[in-house]
């Protein structure tokens, strides 16, 4: 699987990987909505060791921004 | 001022088997250039479809002459967002440049269906290419400013290309636009590619089969590892430079 933007943050980043994809195959292409408890911890473990490169790289703020330019831009195309 | 591209293209895979390939499809000897690819949020909603955001970091991957007027731009980040039904078989995604969008913004979107015939999967790839390339660049500024009237060109750079080129704004733009595209025709070819090859290998690895996704009786472990450590493999592959 590919890397992390924080190497740190690889080893949450590869459990959860591996979590996902078990899920993915085998319950949720399969026709199961329901998320895996196991998955969702391992999410939020990964994601928490993310926030600090979303921060310091001002990626959360190019997201914000992203956000708020496809909603303008969603409106345009339904005025125009 | 945008220019659109449009593909066609069919995989000769399921498409559960085509779906689990667009998840793992980072890295691969194809795509180099993917530093890093990060799951930022992921939710199954109230009629069963997969939302996930994920964010790639790419190295070095614009136009040369891009680089060449800009030089400090040498990375970016891609936003993708993926939306997965299960139920009706359409997978629809869509990535973005999150940075640089002030010179060029590339959306592409691509619907994943299965084919009509035979058990292959088909794919709808539409690429959009914006630049607003010296038009006044907070535009969401401009909104909360109350300024309605059109956006004026920076004199720095309309000084600098009016000399130094002898274009206008709209001509730069238009020339930023064709040097995307030009080079979105051969990005398609090597992400298709690089997909190609994971499934290839997902079908090696016995996680894909016939028909389509296979169930691991064995150790999952163990499948898990060769998922990791095969697919960014390069042996035999003749990547070149790539886009």
């Amino acid at each position: 699987m590919s890397a992390s933007l924080l190497p740190e943050c690889l080893p949450a980043k590869e459990k959860y990987d591996a979590c996902f994809i078990r899920w993915y195959t085998e319950k949720f292409l399969r026709g199961e909505r329901t998320e895996d408890e196991t998955c969702k911890k391992l999410f939020l473990e990964y994601s928490h060791c993310l926030k600090k490169a979303l921060d310091s790289k001002g990626i959360s703020k190019m997201l914000d921004e992203a956000r708020k330019n496809t909603e303008d831009g969603d409106l345009s195309r339904r005025e125009s | 001022m945008v220019k659109i591209y449009q593909n066609g293209f069919s995989y000769d895979y399921t498409w559960h088997a085509v779906t689990l390939a667009y998840f793992l499809r980072y890295p691969n000897p194809y795509s180099t250039h993917v530093i890093s690819s990060d799951v930022i949020s992921r939710h199954v909603d109230e009629s069963g479809i997969l939302h996930t955001v994920r964010i790639h970091h790419k190295r070095g991957k614009l136009p040369a002459a891009l680089t060449r007027l800009l030089p400090t731009v040498s990375d970016s980040y891609i936003l993708e967002t993926s939306r997965v039904n299960p139920h009706t078989m359409v997978m629809e995604t869509e990535t973005r440049n999150l940075d640089h969008t002030s010179i060029l913004s590339v959306v592409e979107q691509q619907v994943y269906t299965p084919a009509t015939e035979g058990s292959g999967t088909n794919v709808q790839t539409t690429v959009r290419f914006d630049s607003r390339f010296g038009n006044r660049r907070q535009q969401t500024q401009q909104v909360a400013e109350g300024e309605m009237q059109e956006a004026q060109p920076q004199p720095e750079k309309r000084r600098l290309f009016n000399f130094g080129f002898g274009w206008g704004k709209e001509g730069v733009q238009r020339s930023i636009e064709s040097l995307g595209a030009r080079r979105m025709t051969e990005h398609v070819g090597s992400s298709t590619k690089g997909m190609q090859l994971v499934l290839t290998r997902l079908r090696n690895i016995g996680l894909i089969g016939t028909r389509g996704v296979e169930r691991v009786n064995g150790d999952w472990k163990s499948v898990w590892r060769r998922v990791r450590e095969e697919i960014p493999k390069a042996d035999g592959i003749d990547a070149g430079m790539g886009v």
